[in-house]
């Protein structure tokens, strides 16, 4: 059985199910209440102070997920995803995607709702406590939740360290020629720094970085899609066509080939959103609200935000049409740099300052998305060290995380078998999420259904809030010899 | 070595483990002007909390929400003021803490000087008239709750019975009264008469007034009276029905006007 069929079984259609009834529980809350939840999220950014629980803003927290969620994934992976199933990938991205925004609310709600919040006002949360905490409070959910921490720190190390940064120092010494071992290094100390503040600190830079990355890629894919715009009308009918061509860019034909593009588009989805795996509602536990469901609702906007990323790339890149066709076998990122290079194309002539311009910018760009996911992957390792370990480790593994993104260009990776070995990990990482909101499945109706009647908010009880039982002994120091 | 938190671990708790284990030594708490507990072979046998001492400052040292303390098993105690059987004096501690918690939600902070909102009222009540007695708008709630003969728990229950009936306001109760500026938030009620204000200044509030009600004031004038209910985790902001704020032109994230008043509704 090959990997990418395991990966269809066991993360594509459980997902696809969990997302179609996740948006009938919610009452199709993407659609139904679109208009309140921008204005809830987007239209509330510039309050910044909420005096409630929590360390973080709503819109730092999202800022988090959002670095996390959209990495170069979204810009490689999103070209590997046409070069593979076709520019029909992207109508199934789209369809999926839109599913997901009521999962995502989903997890989100959850990861507020069992968060724990310590004494000290610092909070832990995320679907390692859901699991552990809501599926059942038994020993089992625990070890489910310890499961999904321990995976969720080595897909950090894989996906959010070694990836990113070994793609960001490439793409800046094919731009700029800069060596790898000064950028790598560069890179850890700015890294260090960063997650050296702990949640407030990437929060901060968070809500900074991602607003300007997504200014500066947005500005350089439509510069791509205007010189292109001849083109743009057969590049938009070719997501249509291609979604339901028997004839796809996959090898094979008929109904095969329609269920590979399905396939490819759903899984590019779930890894250009993160819908239904889980981490970034880690993020979204620290925010201060004063309801899970207001959280919620940032959930929808991260997968709306990571959509519209994957789209922009997307019809970017197949406004170059000479540049993907016929390049199945071709290296997602050399191809999404060919597409960059080509704005110095004009005519037959070329011109190399604007290649060079757009290949140059892009690479800056990879470099920023790779922080930003780096800072806040390494945020969820230490959340999930945190739940497994307490809080004393955090130090440790910061080091260890910024002598990876120091040691990460030299560790040589085959990018194919790569992705796919990612892919997997994530896929494997699901599965006690999955199980998780498959069973939570009615506490999220219920607080959905509490916050639309304005009914107050009932935390569940904390173990942490200790009053009268004997685990306050947890907290003193007891020596009575 | 025994220390932690009194908000973590309760003191009949800590008591009961020493009474278990029959130790002796002084329990001191990081508190105010400092506060002990002196206990010989597991018995409660002394009570300090300045400048009180005895069951009076058992009952005062009860109220303590929160403070580190540390038990020396090396400082016996010094005097015995307490001389009550065990199990009847751990049972007393357990319904003081109880009755305290309660009690000092609403009565937070005790270096607030008890003033007549009116005049001077009369009572034929001794327990009230002791207590009137001692508020002249010098004395701090921790200084009634020390010089009257009555039990400090009764005597603040007092204090908060004045407040309720509108007789005294609480040091700063003209303060808290004033109209304040709250960050509007939507709820998606259908009831569009009642308001929520976090539960701390909800708690104050309702120290003065008994029921509460707000008058809201928006940007362009507009005007409307709700009731008031506490929530928590909402510090700074009022959450309103949706449908009210669309009448009164309010959008999410401005700053009301709140005007709080008693009444019925």
């Amino acid at each position: 059985m090959n990997l990418d069929l395991i990966r269809s079984l066991i993360l594509i259609v459980p997902l696809l199910i969990a997302a179609i009834l996740y948006t009938v529980i919610s009452g199709g809350i993407q659609f139904a209440k679109l208009p309140l939840i921008f204005s809830e999220t987007l239209g509330a950014i510039r309050e910044r102070h909420f005096g409630s629980s929590g360390q973080i803003s709503a819109y730092q927290a999202t800022m988090i997920a959002l670095c996390g969620t959209v990495g170069t994934g979204s810009i490689v992976g999103i070209t590997g995803g046409i070069l593979l199933g076709g520019p029909g990938t992207i109508l199934w991205l789209w369809v999926f995607g839109v599913l997901a925004m009521a999962l995502k609310y989903g997890e989100v709600t959850l990861a507020q709702h069992l968060r724990r919040i310590y004494n000290d006002g610092s909070i832990l949360g995320g679907p390692f406590l859901y699991i552990a905490r809501g599926v059942m409070p038994n020993t089992f959910a625990k070890f489910l939740g310890a499961i999904f921490a321990v995976l969720s720190i080595i897909a950090a190390f894989a996906i959010g360290n070694l990836a990113q940064i070994s793609g960001a120092t490439t793409a800046l010494e094919a731009s700029f020629d800069l060596r790898p071992v000064f950028t790598s290094l560069l890179l850890a100390i700015v890294v260090l720094v960063i997650i050296g503040g702990g949640a407030t600190r990437v929060a901060r830079v968070a809500q900074v970085l991602f607003p300007l990355m997504l200014a500066i890629y947005t500005i350089l894919v439509l510069g791509l899609i205007i010189k292109n715009i001849a083109v743009l009308p057969s590049a938009l009918s070719s997501i249509f066509i291609g979604a339901f061509s028997l004839k796809s860019a996959v090898a094979g034909g008929g109904t095969f080939a329609i269920i590979s593009v399905i396939s490819q588009g759903f899984a590019r989805s779930i890894f250009a959103t993160n819908a239904g795996l889980g981490v970034s509602s880690i993020a979204h536990a620290q925010a201060q609200v004063d309801h899970p469901v207001r959280q919620g609702f940032w959930g929808v906007v991260e997968v709306f935000v990571a959509l519209m990323i994957s789209t922009l790339t997307a019809v970017a890149v197949l406004t170059v049409p000479a540049v993907w066709q016929g390049m199945q076998e071709a290296i997602p990122a050399e191809t999404i740099t060919s597409a960059f290079r080509s704005l110095g194309q004009v005519g037959t002539t070329f011109n190399d300052q604007f290649a060079s311009l757009g290949t140059g910018t892009l690479a800056v760009v990879i470099t920023l998305f790779a922080v930003a996911t780096t800072i806040a992957w390494a945020f969820y390792a230490e959340e999930a060290l945190g739940h497994l370990f307490g809080d004393g480790m955090r130090w440790t593994l910061r080091l260890i995380w910024v002598g990876m993104v120091f040691l990460a260009p030299f560790i040589v990776v085959e990018y194919t078998s790569f992705v796919v070995s990612a892919e997997f990990l994530l896929a494997i990482m699901s599965i006690p999420n999955i199980v998780a909101l498959f069973i939570l499945m009615p506490t999220v109706q219920n607080l959905t259904r509490g916050f639309f009647r304005g009914e107050p908010y009932q935390a569940p009880d904390m173990p942490n809030q200790r009053t009268t039982s004997l685990d306050a002994y947890d907290s003193m120091e007891f020596n009575l010899e | 070595m025994l220390r932690g938190n009194i908000a973590d671990f309760p003191l009949v708790g800590i008591l009961q483990m020493l009474q278990r284990d029959n130790r002796s030594g002084t329990i001191r708490f990081d508190y105010a002007q400092g506060a002990t507990i002196g206990v010989l072979s597991g018995r409660v046998v002394h009570a300090f909390y300045a400048p009180s001492k005895g069951e009076r400052a058992l009952s005062l040292i009860s109220s303590i929400q929160t403070s580190s303390f540390e038990f020396h098993a090396d400082h016996l105690p010094i005097e015995e003021s307490i001389d009550r059987p065990a199990q009847i004096l751990m049972m007393e501690i357990h319904r003081e803490a109880s009755e305290w918690r309660n009690l000092r939600s609403r009565l937070r902070n005790w270096t607030l000087a008890p003033i007549w909102a009116t005049s001077v009222p009369s009572s034929e009540n001794p327990e009230r008239l002791e207590v009137i007695g001692l508020i002249d708008g010098q004395r701090s709630i921790e200084d009634i709750l020390h010089q009257s003969d009555l039990p400090p728990r009764r005597a603040a229950e007092l204090l908060i019975e004045f407040a309720n009936e509108q007789l005294i306001h609480m040091g700063s109760a003209s303060q808290i009264t004033q109209p304040l500026e709250l960050m509007v938030l939507p709820i998606y009620a259908p009831d569009e008469t009642t308001i929520f204000v976090d539960q701390t200044l909800y708690t104050s509030w309702k120290t003065i007034y008994g029921t509460v009600l707000a008058t809201l004031f928006g940007a362009k004038g507009e005007r409307q009276t709700f009731r008031v209910k506490g929530r928590d985790n909402i510090l700074g902001r009022v959450q309103i029905a949706e449908t009210a704020m669309r009448k009164l032109k309010l959008t999410r994230g401005v700053k009301v006007t709140i005007v709080p008043s008693g009444g019925t509704r």
